[in-house]
């Protein structure tokens, strides 16, 4: 009678935890598996000499498999420096549109595969060759438009819904000069070199973040690799505003300042060599500044930022937000649950910020509490390591996020539930045998 | 041990019943004014049509062309519909549909195929030539997914839902 009495009541358990899993799953969207791109012309840098040839490739790199149906191209050059002479699709695509006007080339491609519509793409993908001559000795660029270049992919899991793939663009600059003297690299150009090419699709941001505030922003950037950046933003979309950061780094946080509140503005994000030539450039984002509240905190709103610095630092950011999404100011204090660090607190316009320093020379887990007015407004968790490290992205090899908030413990908790139940009553159900 | 059973047997109820109302909740239009009504689904989000023909054989034959408010919603309230028949619709460079009524249901999904950049009621190589046409110029006929403006996006819809549409059974050609 005992032993049925246990089987009852985890066989119940068992049957509850089913039915909380079902409901929570039943609210899950599942990701859709949208690749992401970066455009750019191969050679990045060249040397050229006055009348001599430049090739560049169209290429895009995607992060996961695309399935391609068409695509779209818009380049500006200078015509007093170059001039365009032909486009030439690359074997499985063809050109259904190529046309130049005042500096501008437009060229639209699709697929050619036998059979169906689209095609289906992986990693570094040429699109084509675009062919142009030098005309004088100049520093030229030749640049990718990142708002009008498109390639239009379908999500599989997602059926015939499109998407743009193209997350980033990446210019090609060259120098025309009578001292480009050295023999081929390239295909057909008897007086061009590549320079400079090495490693350069490492380098990308990994994180883009603006923390809009009432008469400022605060942007946290990190890179994949050392670099700098340099961030535009305007009321229009023709900016005008520019921070441009000094020193190379592979961690930024960059208040924009001046700015007005409860105001719609524009920003751009370039990505810049060590030597401070634009290496990758963002589409146009927006953020929305927003009003001074003196309303008490309220916990939900707010959050933590954490920017890992490297070199055994970062730096925590409270953003204390009222029930409606304003900043407020209130004094935040922080404490350490776990780990061997200092804290050094600081101030970052109007937010409240903390420097977090390790006291031992080797790789540790760090655990920061943040309280306004005796109530906790978050807890982050991150890992301090000796060496400057790219920083976990939480993002797996086929390219989806599964981010560690409430509703994935709930899931993950539910599971773990039904497998320790379902067990129990196997055993019990074995012993009572 | 009946008992247990029967405790057991009203858990299973009470846990069904929830996730069947969790579902319900979460899908039913709460306020009732469209219904019954034609969801449009898995569309392109730029896509958003004012206007849909919609042609129904009550009766007598009768078309008419009615509003599709939020972008995404048919209401069919308006219509004089019996308890079972069958709905022609279309919309604005998207392929005709059918969808079989009955007054037993509040809501139908539907997914027209966009891409039919002359409205003819079919996409093929003549609607790519008419994106194609269009491309890289100020004109915006052919904008397929009403982005305003004609990009690869408006060529890739033209090429992935190559079909044919429903035609209005009365032998009329659809007027949008």
């Amino acid at each position: 009678m005992k032993n049925t009495r246990v089987a009852f009541v985890l066989v119940s358990i068992a049957t509850l935890a089913l039915l909380v899993g079902s409901a929570i799953l039943q609210r899950i969207v599942f990701k859709a598996a949208e690749s992401s791109s970066t455009v750019y012309l191969s050679p990045t840098n060249f040397l050229v000499k006055p009348g001599g040839k430049v090739n560049l490739s169209v290429v895009s790199n995607f992060s996961i498999p695309a399935y391609v149906a068409s695509a779209q191209f818009v380049i500006s050059y200078d015509e007093t420096q170059l001039s365009f002479e032909q486009g030439v699709a690359s074997s499985g695509f063809e050109t259904k549109k190529l046309k130049t006007q005042a500096g501008k080339l437009f060229w639209a491609l699709t697929p050619n595969t036998k059979g169906g519509v689209v095609g289906q793409y992986d990693q570094s993908t040429t699109f084509g060759q675009l062919y142009f001559l030098a005309k004088q000795a100049a520093s030229v660029t030749i640049s990718v438009d990142p708002e009008l270049t498109v390639i239009s992919a379908i999500d599989p899991t997602g059926q015939s819904a499109l998407y743009n793939a193209v997350s980033s663009v990446q210019n090609s600059v060259g120098e025309v000069t009578a001292l480009a003297t050295t023999k081929v690299v390239g295909q057909d150009s008897g007086e061009f070199i590549e320079r400079s090419f090495t490693n350069f699709l490492a380098q990308r941001a990994i994180k883009d973040t603006v923390i809009p505030l009432v008469n400022s922003a605060v942007s946290i950037v990190r890179l994949k690799d050392i670099g700098k950046i340099e961030i535009n933003f305007g009321l229009t979309e023709s900016l005008g505003g520019v921070v441009v950061s000094t020193v190379a780094d592979s961690s930024f946080v960059t208040t924009l300042s001046g700015l007005q509140s409860n105001s719609r503005y524009y920003y751009r994000l370039k990505v810049l060599s060590e030597g401070g030539s634009p290496l990758v450039i963002y589409p146009l984002k927006t953020f929305t500044t927003v009003a001074t509240s003196k309303k008490a905190v309220d916990p939900e709103k707010s959050e933590l930022e954490t920017v890992e610095l490297g070199n055994n630092q970062a730096r925590v950011i409270a953003i204390q937000r009222d029930n409606i999404g304003n900043i407020t100011t209130q004094p935040v204090s922080f404490a350490v649950i776990s780990g061997e660090v200092v804290l050094t607190p600081a101030s970052l316009g109007a937010l409240s910020t903390v420097g977090v320093e390790s006291l031992i020379n080797s790789k540790q887990p760090v655990e920061i509490e943040a309280k306004s007015a005796n109530e906790v407004i978050g807890i982050t968790q991150f890992t301090l390591e000796p060496t400057t490290q790219s920083a976990a992205t939480g993002q797996s090899a086929a390219g989806q996020t599964l981010p560690l908030n409430r509703q994935t413990l709930m899931i993950l908790g539910a599971l773990l539930v039904i497998i320790l139940s379902s067990g129990l009553v196997l055993a019990r159900l074995h012993r009572v045998h | 041990m009946r008992q247990y059973y029967l405790i057991l047997l009203a858990i299973l109820l009470v846990g069904g019943a929830l996730v069947i109302a969790n579902w319900r909740l979460t899908t039913i239009d709460q306020t009732g004014e469209n219904l019954p009504e034609i969801s449009l689904s898995n569309l392109p989000t730029t896509y958003c049509p004012t206007e849909a023909e919609v042609f129904h054989t009550s009766n007598q034959l009768s078309v008419a062309i009615v509003a599709v408010s939020n972008c995404r919603s048919i209401s069919l309230s308006t219509l004089d519909l019996t308890s079972s028949e069958t709905i022609y619709l279309k919309l604005p460079h998207a392929l005709g549909v059918a969808v079989e009524y009955s007054d037993r249901f509040d809501r139908y999904i539907v997914t027209p195929r966009v891409g039919d950049a002359d409205n003819n009621n079919i996409i093929n190589e003549l609607d790519q030539s008419a994106v194609l046409e269009e491309m890289f110029e100020s004109s915006s006929r052919s904008d397929v997914n009403m982005d305003n403006q004609i990009n690869a996006e408006d060529l890739a819809l033209t090429r992935i839902n190559q079909a044919v549409g429903v035609n209005r059974p009365d032998g009329v050609g659809w007027t949008l």
